[in-house]
């Protein structure tokens, strides 16, 4: 899939939403709405083409976000909320910011290194696939999760961290990581890695609930306060207990926001994804 | 040559400085693992095939030790060279102790 060239990313989804409109729905989307958020018409074919906005919308966002030459345009879309009070909370000390697999890919961890804060980010990319220019950013480092020669370390390193006041972004709703609690909703099994409650129940650093959310065609990326369990419960009920508040968040996303499903690329083969997203190859591509 | 005498005492120091750190580690790998029911050398890995931690496993491994022997551990040093086996990390410890990170 090639990126559009000729027009700035604000217009080229103008645009992508003017196709959507004209695509019929697509079938494996629409027995998706049908079945676990019990949409039928006629809101169900709104639904279907917002969804497949939201994921060529998304592909296209991380894609400019990581080309240099695109990155400002594609940054220009995000509007972020304060941060004071993640400022306010890394002045104490190191502070979690929790993100979650919805809306465009990767633009909250690229929202995120646009601050000069001193981060730690957990992320995975395919093997030689992060951009260079991101490896050489100074006030960063990143972890990846998936490395099996590094998982073990991830938690240690994130704590040494956290504790000289630095921030960590990561996701904890992932199958990777030693223990998980696993939720049943929507139709699936939904894991969440037990690595981020494990740091701020360990360390007591206050966890934001961070996302980058499609909102009319611009991206909101904002950074909300979870509250932690009460101290008197056990390891796994208080391990529980912040599941369910962080899945609260989300399942709140996932049940009003069709655009922010970014998961949903999971339900199509890869060839059939591609397939999907063919019509945005009619937006001139380079 | 520097006075012999200096130089054996400055060994001997040294190395019940060592002795004093991986006591720590295995008293830190005891509370950190209780389940572990194997015995305890330089050489057992702390990770699959030896003491079994997990990520979070190795999280509390890491505070305690840092508790426990005063040394400040800096993030980038925690790899899967130090974190081998107790013996490995007794003796990182025991740098950082003697390059002043406490």
């Amino acid at each position: 899939m090639n990126e559009p060239v000729g027009h700035n990313l604000g217009a080229t989804l103008l645009e992508l939403e003017s196709i959507s409109r004209k695509l019929p729905p697509d079938p494996a989307l629409r027995a998706w709405g049908e079945r676990h958020l019990e949409l039928a018409k006629p809101g169900l074919d709104d639904w279907c083409a917002r969804a497949w906005w939201g994921m060529a919308a998304g592909e296209l966002m991380a894609r400019s976000l990581e080309n240099p030459s695109r990155r400002d345009d594609a940054l220009s879309l995000v509007d972020v909320s304060s941060f004071d009070e993640v400022e306010m909370a890394r002045h104490a000390g190191g502070v979690i910011l929790a993100a979650a697999h919805l809306g465009p890919r990767k633009t909250a961890m690229h929202g995120v290194l646009e601050e000069s804060w001193p981060l730690m980010v957990w992320t995975h990319y395919a093997p030689q696939a992060m951009p260079a220019w991101m490896k050489d950013l100074p006030h960063v480092r990143f972890l990846d999760p998936m490395d099996l020669s590094t998982a073990n370390f991830i938690l240690g390193r994130s704590a040494l961290h956290l504790r000289n006041g630095g921030i960590l972004f990561g996701a904890p709703d992932v199958g990777s990581g030693a223990r998980r609690i696993t939720r049943r909703k929507f139709g699936a099994d939904w894991q969440f890695s037990l690595g981020l409650p494990a740091l701020a129940r360990r360390l007591e650093t206050p966890v934001f609930f961070t996302t980058a959310l499609w909102k009319d065609r611009r991206v909101l990326l904002t950074a909300t306060g979870l509250e932690a369990p009460p101290r008197g419960l056990s390891e796994d009920e208080w391990f529980q207990a912040w599941v369910d508040d962080y899945s609260a968040r989300t399942d709140s996303v996932i049940a009003s926001s069709p655009e922010n499903l970014r998961f949903l690329r999971w339900i199509f083969s890869p060839d059939d994804f591609k397939r999907l997203l063919e019509p945005m190859e009619s937006i001139g591509t380079a | 040559m520097a006075n012999p005498l200096k130089y054996l005492l400055d060994a001997i120091t040294d190395r019940r400085s060592q002795a004093a750190v991986q006591g720590v580690v295995f008293d830190a790998i005891r509370r950190t693992a209780p389940a572990y029911r194997g015995s305890l050398s330089a050489d057992t890995p702390l990770g699959n095939g030896g003491v079994g931690l997990d990520s979070i496993g190795f999280l509390e491994l890491v505070l305690d030790v840092e508790k426990r022997s005063g040394v400040r551990l800096r993030d980038e040093h925690l790899t899967a060279e130090t974190l081998a086996t107790a013996g490995r990390l007794a003796r990182h410890l025991h740098l950082m102790r003697s390059s002043g990170h406490e």
